[in-house]
């Protein structure tokens, strides 16, 4: 009974991920300037990750596999919202109209 | 012919024909303006039916530009039904899933299967084939990528002719070429770096146990050298990793390559035992010279994508 609550949890957690990971890739079709889209595609790297991530742990249980789960969300907690402020960073200073874009969603 | 044109001087004085200054049109200057006063005026007195026989040309154009549009389109489209129904159609012919007589399960794959481990002594069976079966093909893919580097250093590699003064020199470097420091990569950095570098090492070194081997590792180790050197910045990265470096760690690892190669193929044709020892299965020192085989391809890797990015970034280092 416990086992099938836990693979039940695992699916509801993948199914998760799956939604968020589908609003971001929707996300970068529906915005049309870098910096809304990062916004977007950044909530896919995290919380879709680690919700993916998440699932694979409870599916194992405590174990070798899920520790190296663990690793890799803690890497990618680190690695993917640099990247995005890497990228923020050079959009801020490469665009010449991010004071217009802003303006835009000011009203 | 006369001797006085471009070609022949750069032939007998060397001299770049490039370098020539365009001649000036050989009109007089008041000349051509008075041209294209007339030719003003003759615009604006044009009769009514040039005018309009202008007019149709131009829309003969456009038509002709429509059409040109149309059959592309026609024929874009055509293309692609034509290439979706050959593709269809290879994907028909394939042989079912499963069936036992097709090429997939011919007696390659199978003889793959039941003799790398005795042949070998590798677990990871993929780096038996690329690293024994096919030594030679990885010799190959190295040194392609040994050459591929020494091509791009010769197309942008970027002369120090001395010309140009030390303090212009050094604010370039300054202002253009150094990376910005930025607080968070560095923090991140710091602690990702040796994560990343031990990852690559454990990659290479366990290339003949697990899956990996020494292209990936070394595409990891690479990552890591790059990402030390957004962080910390071209002066710092500069002290341990110069194109001397560069030079001997490949050369070195590509030699190694190709020698083990030779003693390998010249102990296994004499049937002489090789002083590399299949030892246990499945541990680290097992699989005889596919551990430093795998070395050798991860420096060379790891080498080549950090030249190349820093050749493409400045054109030096």
């Amino acid at each position: 009974m416990s086992e099938t609550i836990r693979q039940a949890v695992a699916a509801a957690l993948l199914l998760g991920a799956l939604v968020i990971e589908a609003i971001a890739v929707t996300g970068q079709y529906r915005f049309h300037y870098s910096l809304n889209r990062i916004h977007a595609a950044g909530m896919g790297d995290t919380l879709g990750v680690a919700l993916a991530l998440l699932a694979g742990a409870v599916h194992y249980g405590l174990s070798m596999n899920s520790l190296k789960l663990f690793l890799i969300l803690i890497l990618m907690w680190m690695t993917s919202p640099l990247a995005t402020h890497m990228v923020g960073q050079m959009v801020e200073l490469t665009d010449e109209k991010l004071e217009k874009e802003a303006r835009k969603w000011e009203s | 012919m006369t001797k006085n044109n471009g070609f022949f001087q750069w032939i007998e004085s060397g001299s770049q024909a490039l370098d020539l200054e365009m001649q000036d049109s050989l009109r007089d200057p008041d000349e051509v303006e008075q041209e294209e006063a007339a030719r003003e005026l003759d615009d604006a007195l044009m009769p009514a039916e040039r005018k309009k026989r202008r007019s149709v040309f131009s829309a003969l154009r456009a038509a002709d530009t429509k059409r040109f549009n149309t059959i592309y389109r026609v024929l874009a489209v055509m293309l692609c039904a034509g290439l979706i129904a050959f593709m269809l159609f290879s994907v028909a012919q394939m042989p079912s899933f499963g069936n036992p007589d097709t090429l997939t399960h011919s007696e390659l794959s199978s003889f793959y299967a039941r003799n790398t481990i005795r042949d070998s002594g590798a677990a990871n069976i993929i780096c038996g084939i690329i690293l024994d079966y096919r030594g030679f093909d990885t010799l190959g893919e190295s040194h392609v990528l040994f050459i591929a580097v020494c091509t791009v250093m010769m197309l942008l590699r970027s002369p120090n002719d001395g010309e140009a003064s030390e303090l212009d020199a050094e604010d370039l470097r300054e202002h253009y070429l150094e990376v910005r420091h930025d607080n968070i990569l560095v923090m991140i950095a710091r602690f990702v770096v040796p994560v990343l570098l031990v990852f690559g090492v454990y990659v290479v070194l366990n290339g003949h146990l697990s899956p990996g081997g020494g292209f990936s590792g070394g595409a990891i180790l690479g990552g890591a050298l790059l990402l030390y050197l957004f962080a910390y910045g071209y002066r710092r990265t500069e002290r341990f990793m110069t194109i001397r470096t560069f030079r001997v760690v490949s050369c070195c690892a590509l030699v190694s390559y190709s020698t083990l190669k030779c003693y390998h193929f010249y102990t296994g044709v004499n049937g002489i035992a090789s002083i590399f020892r299949r030892g246990t299965y499945g541990t680290l020192f097992s699989g005889g010279m596919l551990l430093p085989l795998d070395i050798a391809v991860g420096l060379v890797v790891a080498c080549t994508m950090y030249t190349f990015f820093t050749l493409f970034r400045k054109g030096d280092f």
